[in-house]
């Protein structure tokens, strides 16, 4: 992917759109291989960002200011 | 200010009634047994100040006293209360200077008893359901991959654990932010309003309230109104999550999806890691066969080109000619045919009419035609008396002899 700043949800509405246009079966040769390649890099970048997903769990605490401030939460059950 | 100053004085010097009243006041304020009471009673004399307060009278068979509920506690409530209904207050004693009349300044107040829970439960459902707060077009759909899921519980609970739980091992790429809430008693529709109101303004795109099971008393803080309308007017979707399959709170009709459990709200809210990564293959697969259906319907186009040019060259074009020739000669064929038949029928006709004006038509009418060796006769001056004549008639000839002749007088 040329746009880095892609969401998960965008590269898999994006994924859909390109396969649903090379099932459309409308496209020319070119123009479907050209959509083939960018599903191809669709699903590589959806592949490697369920692969490397790591969260974060936070609990709010009240701050000195009163405002809530985000800090880990950890919970020994969590797996 | 003590009682021994006011007497004193009272024979010297009157004191005033404020005095008095400020001296009563402190005195029942000072007393801990009134301080944080609990009692059962029946409100009466109901009224709602446009302030938020609530003024009403409590009352049981023999007695009653004057209570107040300011906007801050009354905010809390979880029932709408009305003239009639059995109450179980918590709150302190103390005296109303300007009035002179001492009255319960009310905390919390819940509808005593089952029964009277129920009712409450009901009509507050009703009223929120009458101003469509629970209208089905209200309902937002969940987004499918959340980023930040905002939880509403106790951080102790069972039901953070098992919204982590679920939600780590479905879909590890959502961020999870708790907000600690009491979920149960005095204090925690206040509670929950709070964690509203902090992700209300936070980027979380689902949030999660709601608590384990317990009995109808401990969920009782997601019946409140003020919860239910804070609810209505969050920017995200928010799931609740009350107690066991079987327990329904006026958040769960409010709320965009009601999940039976946290468990099942952890579940509803993202999908399943191992069924995303299953359709990507899928998609791979159906992305790699629809481009090779397409690189085989363009081959068989060619192919079809192909074997239509190469028809061309051996001799369809001559064969499309031929064709073309031969029903052309048809075509000409046939208009000679019909211009035959034309000119054959008025042939007919003439050849018709000719025939009317033939001799032998005449003949056989029962007319005859006499000739002699030098021709045909049409005058007494051809013939002599004793020459042989032949008489024609229609269908052979008569020899014969002229005997004698005359001719008319008037030449005809």
């Amino acid at each position: 992917m040329e746009d880095k700043s892609i969401s998960f949800e965008e590269a898999m509405e994006k994924l859909d759109g390109a396969i649903r246009a090379l099932e459309g079966g409308s496209l020319g040769l070119g123009a479907a291989m050209q959509t083939y390649e960018q599903a191809v890099k669709l699903l590589r970048f959806c592949h490697t960002t369920l692969e490397s997903a790591e969260r974060r769990v936070s609990v709010l605490l009240e701050g000195e200011d009163g405002g809530m401030v985000e800090a880990p939460f950890d919970t020994a059950d969590e797996t | 200010m003590d009682i021994s100053s006011l007497r004193e004085r009272a024979q010297t010097e009157p004191g005033s009634v404020t005095e008095l009243n400020e001296y009563i006041k402190g005195r029942l304020e000072s007393d801990s047994r009134l301080s944080r009471i609990y009692i059962r009673g029946e409100i009466s004399n109901f009224t709602r100040h446009f302030s938020g307060h609530l003024y009403f009278s409590l009352k049981d068979e023999n007695s009653q006293i004057r209570a107040v509920m300011f906007r801050s506690a009354a905010s809390a409530l979880t029932f709408v209360p009305e003239d009639g209904m059995k109450v179980l207050v918590t709150g302190s004693v103390s005296l109303y200077v300007k009035g002179g009349s001492y009255q319960i300044y009310v905390t919390s107040l819940r509808p005593d008893g089952l029964g009277a829970l129920y009712l409450a439960y009901e009509r507050l459902k009703q009223k929120l359901a009458a101003e469509g707060l629970f209208a089905e077009e209200r309902k937002r759909p969940l987004p499918p991959f959340p980023k930040k899921i905002g939880v509403i519980t106790s951080p102790t609970g069972a039901a953070i654990r098992d919204v982590l739980h679920i939600t780590g091992r479905r879909y590890p790429l959502a961020d999870i932010v708790l907000y600690p809430a009491l979920v149960q008693g005095e204090g925690a529709p206040q509670s929950l309003l709070k964690g509203l109101a902090y992700f209300e303004a936070s980027d979380a795109d689902v949030v999660i309230i709601g608590r384990g099971g317990g009995s109808i008393e401990d969920l009782w803080a997601f019946n409140s109104e003020a919860v239910a309308r804070k609810i209505a007017t969050m920017p995200q979707p928010i799931v609740s999550a009350v107690g066991h399959e079987t327990d329904f709170t006026i958040c769960d009709f409010v709320a965009d999806l009601r999940a039976p459990t946290p468990s099942a709200a952890a579940e509803l809210c993202v999908p399943d890691i191992r069924e995303l990564l299953m359709s990507l293959d899928a998609a791979a697969a159906r992305a790699a066969a629809a481009l090779s259906h397409t690189a085989k319907r363009k081959r068989e186009r060619v192919l079809a080109y192909k074997e239509r040019l190469s028809l061309l060259g051996k001799g369809r074009l001559f064969e499309d000619k031929k064709q073309r020739l031969l029903r052309c000669h048809e075509k000409i064929k046939g208009a000679a045919k019909a211009e035959f038949m034309k000119r054959h029928a008025e042939i007919s006709i003439k050849a018709e009419k000719l025939e009317a004006l033939s001799p032998l038509k005449v003949l056989r009418r029962g007319y005859c035609a006499a000739r002699t060796e030098r021709g045909a006769l049409s005058s007494v001056e051809q013939a002599s008396v004793g020459e042989d004549l032949f008489i024609l008639v229609s269908d052979g000839k008569i020899l014969a002899t002229v005997k004698e002749k005359e001719r008319y007088s008037d030449g005809r």
